[in-house]
């Protein structure tokens, strides 16, 4: 037992209090490391497409010097946000990790692991490649795989404090109902953050270039046929991320109306309903963004009547979020109008030169690459909303938090 | 809510968390000592115009960028280990030191931001934008340094707590002045010697002699400064152990004359052998550079025999039976050389006081040098004496933690006075 001279009152976070500093904190880390995980498990991927054009190459080494660059910061925040978590809920957090030591100590050489593939696949780059371009390639693709044994370790937590088991044993807990749809269902959102991300910033890389040397002609200077090249790369990835995502949902909304009915239902009606609204207003505007810029790079800046159904469709999808049937029903309307023109535009839009990257197009790429990022912190406050006002469904309530210290 | 009994001995707990935070802490002390000496070196580069300044301050970032990496992982590793193997404490801890901890992280997340900052932005240009860059460096160093100053203030709380009536005397405890002091100067030793080591591999390795020349010169530069650090460390640590007599007389007596007073030995052998690899290096260094024969020749080789006859002595051990295993050799209790007053003393004295005039020495000559380009030199002796200093260093901040450490452990505690160790048992067996 403590000692009573060591004995002092709950913190209480001041202004803003303890679950909403917890979230900043925690929507700060999940936003660097969501684009980190996508950037490396996508830099082996353009590193292999890399041999038929060199550009994607380009894009490999560009995207894990991201990666690395915002390494460090993202794991501090990571340490921040765990801090919080011991400071201000000590019980879950002593529980919870107590539960899931033996995955964590498999997370943790995992991470530990991948420093040694993701270090020298950046700084060695060119000294491997000369090597051998194949080892370079494993490397990068060592790297990707071991930091998603750290995500698919920690998705076992997240589900598991919204869908618990009781089953008994060391490995059981992380596979709870909700565990492996969560985890398909980040793993998309990396991908769609991660591209709509890239398009933004080879956006505004462009923007930029045009501003300061505009009597070159588009396409003609290297580098700005290399970001040309990464926007139309960054938003083929997001939205084909975008496309899968609502499957993914669907698997992991299902899961959790099974698992824990209770805070299924707390999502679709209760107090923090409105962040579920606000979910299908984002995911709405990256159908109708998407639609609008695939048009726009194919020169035809207009809306037509025939934009109509995905318009109406995304609208319904907006104001029957809190009816699931009908939602999912105007939701894949929405997925199957895209794909319509995705394929009735793709020879238009596969033309090799950066004519298409109008300021439209450009500004449409920002905006898409904002919406993504909010999309996917709506999406993770929305999960831990659900549970409220418990930290782990029906066994640790934020009352436990406070009783222990009574 | 009831943790889930691990099941294991609590020696394994002890172990993991050991292992995890020397770990930790020698990444971390390194980084805070090699950003201070960045960002002076830049400065230095910048001020004279000097590329070899230049050159060694971005090897020292690029350093930074790696040693971040690896304690930010390893510092997730550790608070997940505290959390798994002493949680009781370990939230008791965090509870008191809730608010300097935090700091403390976000000013790790400020020296992580600007560190990489500062090296990937090395090719900014000149002028305004070379000033902003400097700046970049010495924001990572300040992070660094007052990071390390809010968790020795945590460190020196657990060995000597406070009444919690008010944050401020949690904070300055009072071991914590002192804990910071060793623990800077600590710094600046292990990172001079640590980066000295890493030029030596360089030396030997290099092939152009433009290198070769560079890592001798920047092999030197770093010596420097963990040389004169490490002689003003005993006159901390002789502080140090001043106020813990009076604070905590109970841990004084466990080093310096209980139980785990072989493990101060230990540090006693390495603090000695620093001093002699150091007088080593020196005497190369200066017969290296100092043509025609200089006055100071036959000094050099008559300070290194006192420095490795009081390197020798200051180690000896008074109470045999303490070191263990010592049982098998001997059924002697005392050793009398290895008495504080007057053996050990004056061993310190001539290592402190002759380590001070080769410094004197050293300095003489790496001014002379500096002022010339310097000539390749192909001996093998000089690069092999820092990279067993670099060796040394890391064996002694490993050491210094574990006996700092043992202090509060050996005695039962995890906070002293405050918390035992067997406060945890519940965390490893399930109550009977």
């Amino acid at each position: 037992m403590t000692n009573p001279d060591l004995q002092l009152a709950p913190i209480h976070f001041p202004v803003v209090g303890n679950s909403v500093i917890v979230g900043i904190v925690s929507l700060l880390h999940i936003a660097l490391a969501s684009l980190s995980v996508g950037f490396m498990l996508l830099a082996p991927i353009f590193e292999a497409m890399g041999r038929t054009n060199p550009l994607y190459t380009a894009l490999a080494r560009g995207i894990t010097r991201f990666t690395l660059i915002v390494f460090s910061a993202s794991a501090v925040l990571a340490v921040i946000m765990v801090e919080l978590f011991i400071g201000l809920f000590p019980v879950t957090t002593m529980w919870i990790w107590n539960q899931f030591r033996h995955l964590l100590y498999l997370g943790v050489a995992a991470f530990f692991l991948q420093l040694f593939a993701l270090y020298p696949y950046y700084h060695y780059w060119e000294a491997i490649r000369r090597h051998s371009v194949r080892l370079h390639l494993l490397m990068g693709i060592m790297a990707a795989a071991l930091i998603l044994i750290w995500v698919i370790v920690l998705d076992g937590m997240g589900s598991y404090m919204l869908t618990p088991t009781d089953r008994p044993g060391r490995w059981p807990d992380p596979l709870n109902p909700t565990w492996l749809p969560l985890a398909l269902h980040r793993l998309i959102g990396d991908f769609v953050i991660a591209g709509y991300g890239l398009a933004g910033y080879a956006a505004w890389r462009l923007g930029r270039w045009e501003r300061r040397s505009p009597e070159t002609p588009n396409g003609t200077d290297p580098s700005a046929a290399y970001f040309g090249h990464v926007l139309k790369t960054g938003f083929a990835v997001g939205l084909i991320g975008l496309l899968l995502q609502p499957v993914t949902g669907l698997l992991y909304a299902h899961h959790i109306q099974r698992a824990a009915p209770d805070a299924y239902a707390n999502l679709l009606h209760g107090r923090y309903q409105i962040l579920l609204y606000l979910q299908f207003t984002l995911l709405g505007l990256l159908f109708i963004g998407s639609h609008v810029w695939i048009k726009t790079a194919q020169g035809v800046p207009r809306l037509a009547w025939r934009d109509l159904p995905l318009v109406l469709s995304v609208l319904l999808m907006i104001a029957t979020a809190g009816y699931p049937i009908l939602r999912r029903g105007f939701t894949f309307l929405a997925v199957a109008l895209t794909i319509w023109q995705l394929l009735s535009s793709m020879e238009a839009t596969s033309q090799n030169n950066v004519a298409f990257a109008r300021p439209t197009v450009r500004r449409l790429s920002i905006g898409l690459g904002v919406v993504s990022l909010l999309m996917y912190l709506a999406m993770g406050t929305i999960r831990e909303t659900a549970r409220h006002p418990d930290t782990v469904q029906g066994i640790i309530s934020l009352q436990d938090e406070v009783l222990r210290h009574r | 809510m009831m943790v889930e009994p691990l099941q294991i001995p609590m020696l394994g707990g002890r172990i993991a968390i050991a292992a995890v935070a020397l770990t930790h802490a020698l990444f971390a002390t390194f980084i805070v000592g090699s950003s201070v000496i960045g960002a002076v070196t830049e400065t230095v580069g910048y001020a004279t115009g000097r590329a070899r300044y230049e050159r060694l301050s971005r090897l020292i970032a690029f350093l930074l960028v790696l040693s971040t990496a690896t304690v930010s992982f390893m510092g997730i590793t550790l608070v997940f280990a505290l959390n798994i193997y002493w949680p009781h404490f370990w939230s008791t801890l965090f509870r008191i030191m809730f608010w300097p901890l935090l700091l403390e992280a976000f000013l790790f997340l400020g020296e992580a931001v600007f560190a990489y900052a500062w090296y990937y932005s090395w090719e900014w240009g000149t002028g305004n934008r070379k000033r902003l860059h400097l700046i970049l460096g010495w924001l990572t160093a300040a992070c660094a340094l007052i990071a390390m100053v809010i968790i020795d203030s945590v460190a020196s709380f657990m060995l000597t707590p406070t009444a919690l009536a008010h944050p401020r005397d949690r904070l300055f405890n009072r071991t914590m002045m002192h804990l910071d002091l060793h623990r800077i100067f600590g710094n600046l030793t292990w990172a001079g010697f640590g980066l000295a080591g890493l030029c030596a591999i360089g030396w030997l390795r290099s092939k152009e002699t433009t290198d070769r020349l560079f890592f001798q010169w920047a092999g030197s530069y770093a010596f420097m400064i963990g040389f004169g650090a490490l002689l003003v460390m005993p006159i901390i640590g002789y502080q140090y152990l001043l106020q813990l007599r009076y604070t905590q007389p109970q841990t004084f007596q466990t080093l310096m004359l209980g139980e785990r007073s072989w493990l101060f030995d230990l540090v006693a052998l390495l603090f000695g052998l620093l001093i002699v690899f150091a007088s080593g290096y020196v005497l190369h260094y200066v017969r290296g550079r100092t043509r025609p024969a200089d006055a100071f020749d036959s000094f050099l080789p008559f300070s290194l025999a006192v420095v490795i006859l009081a390197a020798l002595v200051l180690p000896l051990p008074y109470h045999l039976q303490h070191i263990p295993g010592m049982h098998w050799l001997t059924d002697r209790e005392i050793n009398p050389l290895g008495k504080m007053q007057p053996n050990k003393y004056l061993a310190l004295a001539a290592l402190v006081t002759f380590g001070a005039a080769n410094f004197i020495v050293f300095l003489r000559s790496y001014v002379t040098a500096s002022k010339s380009q310097g000539a390749d030199r192909s001996e093998r002796a000089a690069p092999i004496l820092l990279i067993a200093l670099a060796v040394c260093s890391i064996l002694i901040m490993l050491g210094m933690g574990w006996v700092r450490e043992t202090a509060r452990a050996s005695n039962g505690y995890l906070i002293y006075g405050k918390m035992r160790l067997s406060d945890e048992r519940s965390t490893y067996e399930a109550p009977r």
